[in-house]
């Protein structure tokens, strides 16, 4: 009972950070309000070329595209490995996607750069990138912790090939996807405020230009914002994992 | 087979696609470089390749061997095609200032390379066939640059330019990771075993590390800028010593509170999974407290704890280059520069030796794990 409230209040709170964190992007007056004090010396508080809105949606555009661009990518990469015409390819893609992942994201963002120019495209397509690793590894694990007496059983029902692994395996292994995508978007919405730098706009724009001209305003109003959407983003997947936890497939617990 | 195939397809796309940009100059965009506009002979000797690798592929037996030979054929192919561009740029009106940097056949010929060595680790007898033939193209590709072959490679000369910068960077780069790391091992392995041992604080401490973690780095750098450039103006003394909201500092902080996570969090594990029947064994011989936790809990808790070192260090080695926006200095430098200045060959100055750090410190890390796992452990795993 007492864990029932305390949830209770906890979505509560989470709701009314997430109702000023909208009003903090929407609203440049609120962002004066709250910006201004801290900086008494300073002409210009907020950032000029763009509203902080427009920002914040180019940010969100990048990071849901390419997010979900290597969400569908790596589930069918994982799905292809792990059947037996393409078991061949299992062992390759678990040791180029570790390698992969030891090259810092930043280092494939600016790698884009030489190889596609500046601008949206470049940005997208380092990000589709590198988000496909952390799906694609735990589609595998996922997929090859399922139990093979379960996939037995399945099949023993009568279950073609696309059924049991769209009623078995997937059921099964979605937990893990799910956090490997946790995994993806948070790196990336980390990812794609370095993407200012090289021409994809979002909430990165507005902290460089501030680092730039000196302006800690300029810095600190973007900055908020990209913590904040971190922060929500995490939150959101966190609500996710827990609801799949207590309705999953798994409930020999109870 | 399909593996096979597929590298084979990745040797054939080499050929498809520009290899390298020959450019008249720093600044101007170049003209793309296919094998099929070099003399006959380049593109005679690239479809005997082709030709050789669809023998390989289709061949059953020793394939190892016959890719490992044909890895060394292919970049020495790359080669003499760089080494021919050098020698006649005239003919892309390049001479004098002309520069040669890499294109997408270069980069898939790179990842081709790597799939022939895997490949062939993987299903060669002799461990050591890879190892000599990466030393043998690593060596060929020495041998070239001294003989000169490189002299008008696009990279090579933005590194001419600021050879000491470069060394100082790379130098800046390495001690700032290293030292971010440290302070974050000093703070997060006590940490993490108080995290095992107290229940109350346990979930305290993990959110706040995980929170930290999950703030975009460039943005904690951001935050960190106003309350130290705040607190230096109230303390002249603070900025004497270097403390200030740019540079060194703010970048110190964040990144040392950035490597926290991976290191806490592998300690707690390290430690608070370890077997309960391990420990009864330790209290059952009569062992102390400090006894159990420095002949029990630490030697099983090591192995972990390096792996989270590993990892909080491979990703400040990235997070770093994001410092130099902060003007933290290190490779990030050239990077930002060479955006700055739209010069991709400067980009890639300062991103392949970042890289090529992330790798070798994670190789080193790797190497460390399997010295300090205990012989017992060792032996266990081999078992199951």
């Amino acid at each position: 009972m007492g864990s029932h409230v305390k949830s209770k209040n906890r979505s509560r709170l989470a709701l009314l950070f997430i109702a000023a964190y909208i009003l903090y992007i929407t609203l440049p007056a609120v962002q004066h309000t709250f910006l201004s004090p801290l900086f008494p010396n300073l002409q210009e508080i907020l950032y000029p070329r763009a509203s902080l809105l427009r920002l914040f949606t180019e940010h969100l555009l990048l990071v849901m595209l390419s997010g979900a661009s290597a969400f569908f990518t790596g589930i069918l990469l994982g799905i292809g490995v792990t059947r037996s015409w393409g078991r061949e390819f299992l062992q390759p893609i678990q040791d180029l996607t570790a390698l992969l992942q030891t090259f810092p994201p930043v280092a494939v963002l600016t790698l884009a750069v030489p190889a596609v120019g500046f601008g949206f495209t470049p940005a997208y397509l380092a990000l589709y990138i590198y988000s496909i690793l952390p799906i694609v590894r735990n589609t595998i694990t996922g997929l090859l912790s399922v139990s093979p007496t379960l996939k037995e059983a399945a099949r023993g029902m009568g279950m073609t090939p696309l059924q049991v692994l769209t009623k078995a395996e997937l059921p099964q292994a979605f937990p893990a996807i799910l956090a490997g995508t946790r995994i993806s978007i948070i790196i990336n919405i980390g990812t794609s405020t370095i993407g200012g730098v090289i021409g994809a706009g979002g909430l990165g724009v507005a902290i460089v230009a501030g680092l730039v001209r000196d302006n800690t305003a300029f810095v600190l109003q973007g900055a908020i914002a990209a913590a904040g959407l971190a922060f929500f983003a995490d939150y959101l997947f966190e609500s996710l994992e827990r609801r799949r936890v207590s309705i999953g497939p798994d409930d020999r617990n109870t | 087979m399909r593996f096979k195939i597929f590298t084979g397809l990745c040797a054939i796309c080499t050929y498809l696609l520009p290899i390298y940009t020959v450019k008249p100059n720093r600044i101007q965009t170049g003209s793309a470089i296919r094998v099929f506009d070099l003399p006959p002979h380049y593109w005679i000797a690239a479809l005997l390749l082709i030709l050789l690798i669809s023998l390989i592929v289709f061949t059953r037996r020793h394939t190892d061997i016959f890719f490992l030979l044909f890895s060394i054929a292919f970049m020495s192919h790359l080669l003499a095609m760089l080494t021919f561009l050098q020698n006649n740029l005239a003919l892309w009106e390049a001479a004098e200032y002309g520069r040669i940097s890499f294109s997408a056949g270069f980069w898939v010929a790179l990842l081709t390379i790597y799939l022939l060595l895997s490949w062939a680790y993987r299903n060669t007898r002799y461990k050591m066939l890879p190892a000599i033939a990466f030393a043998l193209i690593l060596s060929g590709i020495s041998v070239f640059i001294l003989m000169g072959s490189f002299r008008h490679s696009a990279i090579l000369l933005e590194f001419q330019n600021r050879s000491e910068k470069f060394l100082l960077e790379l130098l800046n780069h390495i001690s700032l990771s290293l030292s971010a790391v440290g302070t974050a091992t000093l703070i997060g392995i006590p940490a993490g075993i108080w995290a095992a041992r107290s229940e109350k604080y346990r979930n305290l401490i993990f959110k706040v590390v995980n929170g930290v973690q999950t703030i975009p780095s460039l943005a904690l750098f951001g935050l960190m800028i106003a309350p130290l450039a705040l607190i230096s103006q109230q303390f002249p003394v603070l900025r004497r010593i270097g403390i200030a909201g740019i540079g060194n500092a703010p970048a110190l902080i964040a990144l040392t509170l950035y490597s926290l996570l991976p290191i806490i969090r592998n300690t707690f594990t390290g430690i608070y999974y370890i077997e309960t029947h391990i420990i009864s064994a330790a209290i059952g011989m009569g062992m102390s407290k400090s006894q159990k936790f420095r002949y029990v809990e630490l030697p099983l808790a090591t192995p972990m704890m390096l792996t989270g070192i590993r990892m909080s260090l491979v990703q400040t080695i990235g997070n770093t280059a994001v410092a130099a926006l902060i003007g933290a200095g290190g490779l990030g430098t050239f990077i930002f520069q060479g955006l700055g200045q739209s010069v991709p060959d400067l980009i890639l100055l300062g991103v392949i030796p970042v890289i090529l750090l992330s790798i070798l410190f994670d190789r080193l890390f790797h190497w460390a794990e399997h010295l300090v796992t205990p012989k017992g452990v060792r032996l266990a795993w081999e078992v199951t």
